[in-house]
């Protein structure tokens, strides 16, 4: 097993890591903050890649360019149309049912939720089909590049890391360095407060949400030349979003974003590496094991994640 | 009419009588005038019955929501299909095995998630239950076995011949007995002291514990009960279907409990099983209207959380009662 092979899995890691922190970051802050069991947050993931890839799909089909940039152009044009349109389903969701279920318990969340997941899911089927659905990556980030001389990785994962490590970088600022980032902050730590200093804590989860749906769509629209889009994908990345927050501690985009890159590292390389150790039985079963192993551990630990908020 | 009389404790007559006397007639009657599809729907819900009252215990009873309670399902039907493969027919063998190996998992499960609450349970036991499915897709058995083939059983496990389960109708007799005597057993331990205190941990922990109760270990001890009602349940279901695979580990199937039990009626004994019964016949009348019965579905649980927050059961309970 050559050293390049392992650094470009070890990449790829990171890359899916990334992917993980744009799910992880609203979601964790949607239970931290709105105390919110949602189950949809997969479901949004999913839509967004539909959205998108039918948006490039009909932009390509409408213009019939060839150019390379501007199919690139078309390209980002048709994310950032797939986060809207997601954004926007989300809105009228948390507008027209999700306001009216805050004050209920977790069981309600979790009931309402859960279908709204299964009409979703079916919803996406009638409109897009049950057929997975692809499209290509921008002719520009085709070909790999060499990163340091002698290693050379898939520019489009590449490119898509940096976006969203940008983005990273950007709810960072947005979290820290704003007034509305202070009341999620605060929101986080100490509800109650917040809404005793008079705070519109409805328009607060409004904004969280629709930040989380979109961060959500970003990385479904954005995995699709990867992986494809299909019915049902948005659950599997959902469940070890769970993980991720599980891990990090509710609440946390610092927690979120180390546990997005170790489970993100962990589970590429356990597919990876596992199976040549332990033969192609058992190999595939403990590497999927091992990101839920890793989180019994810190469970045993720090029952509440390794960076809780509101715990100082 | 003793047995709802047992239920309820109420002397008078009211609505719930009817309903669980119904029931029991009708599941009763199912072999001797329905057909083979009827009665494999009527065993259906017998079966999952016993694994929605096993979650009641935990989400009404106890306050612990659950969302991995396929896992148990699925191991008590693995540990069905496991012995079988190596030759352990017996169901004497085969049953008490699925149950004490499902208390030995919910054991350990218990004891890591119980440690946590609320939304974390949440998510915890959702993501325990992937696990254990990913576990069941990748481990084989021989050369065609395991993994998402799954594990098939040639004959339902006999019990020393006493009973010949090659009859659909003698297996459908067996499971209501069982459920039966599962009902009655949670009916003691729900109203026993140990019940008492789970209902207290629920309303307030902190005061159970100033009580000097020591909250973890009653939670973990119900979480172990829960599992092993469960795992027999799996194990029956495993051999009504003489199959099981992956798919029965599904977490949308945790889902599914879910629904079953707050549909029915959460914190009541009679609930889960009207709502089981509910859900695999809306699931068999609305899959074959149309294929997209989930966009059906789905909005119907929201009117539910909207408009029918007691359940089912909640309509048919005298207000002044809440046992």
């Amino acid at each position: 097993m050559s050293f390049l092979l392992v650094a470009e899995q070890l990449l790829n890691g990171v890359q899916f890591g990334i992917m993980l922190f744009l799910m992880a970051a609203g979601l964790t802050l949607i239970f931290g903050i709105m105390d919110f069991v949602n189950l949809i947050h997969g479901s949004l993931y999913m839509l967004g890649g539909f959205f998108g890839a039918k948006s490039i799909e009909l932009l390509l089909a409408l213009t019939g360019w060839e150019d390379m940039w501007l199919v690139t152009l078309l390209f980002v044009l048709g994310v950032i149309l797939g986060v809207c349109i997601t954004v926007i389903v989300s809105g009228i969701v948390e507008l027209t049912i999700f306001r009216r279920l805050y004050s209920g318990t977790h069981l309600d969340h979790v009931l309402a939720t859960f279908g709204l997941l299964l009409f979703f899911n079916e919803f996406a089927k009638i409109l897009f089909g049950s057929e997975p659905m692809n499209v290509p990556k921008p002719p520009t980030l085709e070909s790999p590049v060499e990163i340091i001389p002698g290693i050379t990785y898939s520019s489009y994962r590449l490119a898509i890391t940096v976006v969203g490590v940008v983005v990273a970088i950007g709810l960072y600022l947005l979290i820290t360095r704003t007034r509305i980032g202070m009341l999620i902050r605060a929101g986080a730590s100490n509800r109650e407060m917040v809404t005793g200093l008079g705070i519109n804590i409805n328009k607060l989860y409004t904004i969280v949400f629709a930040i989380g749906a979109g961060l959500a769509a970003l990385a479904g629209v954005m995995t699709t030349p990867l992986t494809s889009v299909q019915v049902g994908i948005g659950e599997e990345i959902m469940i070890l979003t769970f993980v991720v927050i599980v891990i990090g501690g509710i609440g946390s985009i610092r927690g979120a974003f180390i546990a997005s890159i170790l489970i993100g590292i962990i589970d590429t390389m356990g597919r990876f590496l596992l199976p040549s150790v332990l033969g192609y039985t058992a190999g595939p079963a403990v590497a999927s094991m091992a990101i839920y192993l890793a989180m019994a551990a810190v469970l045993f630990f720090r029952p509440s994640g390794l960076f809780a908020a509101g715990r100082g | 009419m003793w047995p709802s009389r047992l239920l309820f404790g109420a002397s008078r007559f009211d609505l719930r009588h009817l309903v669980v006397l119904a029931g029991l007639a009708i599941l009763l009657l199912v072999p001797i005038v329905g057909d083979a599809y009827v009665m494999r729907v009527a065993s259906r819900i017998v079966v999952l019955a016993m694994i929605a009252i096993s979650l009641d215990i935990l989400l009404g009873y106890g306050g612990l929501i659950s969302f991995g309670h396929a896992m148990f399902l699925g191991s008590g039907g693995y540990v069905v299909g496991v012995l079988a493969f190596f030759g352990f027919q017996n169901g004497f063998i085969a049953y008490p095995a699925a149950i004490i190996l499902s208390v030995i998992l919910a054991g350990i499960v218990g004891y890591l998630v119980l440690r946590t609450v609320g939304v974390y349970f949440i998510m915890i036991t959702l993501a325990f239950a992937q696990m254990l499915y990913y576990v069941a897709n990748g481990v084989q058995i021989g050369e065609d076995y395991g993994g998402d083939e799954g594990l098939p059983l040639s004959e339902r496990n006999p019990l020393f011949g006493l009973l010949d389960f090659g009859d659909p109708a003698i297996f459908h007799y067996f499971t209501v007995v069982i459920l039966g005597v599962i009902l009655y057993g949670s009916y003691r331990l729900v109203n026993s002291r140990f019940g008492r205190v789970i209902q207290a941990c629920r309303d307030n922990e902190r005061r159970v514990k100033s009580l000097g109760y020591n909250t973890f270990r009653y939670r973990l001890a119900v979480f172990m009960i829960s599992g092993g009602i469960a795992g027999l349940a799996g194990a029956l279901h495993m051999n009504l279907q003489k199959f099981v695979s992956p798919d029965e580990l599904h977490w949308i199937i945790s889902g599914d409990l879910l629904i079953m039990v707050i549909v029915g009626g959460a914190n009541s004994l009679i609930g889960p099983i009207i709502g089981t019964a509910v859900f695999v016949l809306l699931e068999e009348v609305i899959s074959n209207l149309t294929e997209h019965w989930m966009a059906i579905f789905g909005p119907l649980l929201l009117i539910v959380v909207f408009f029918g927050r007691q359940g089912i059961y909640g309509l048919i309970r005298p207000k002044a009662d809440d046992g």
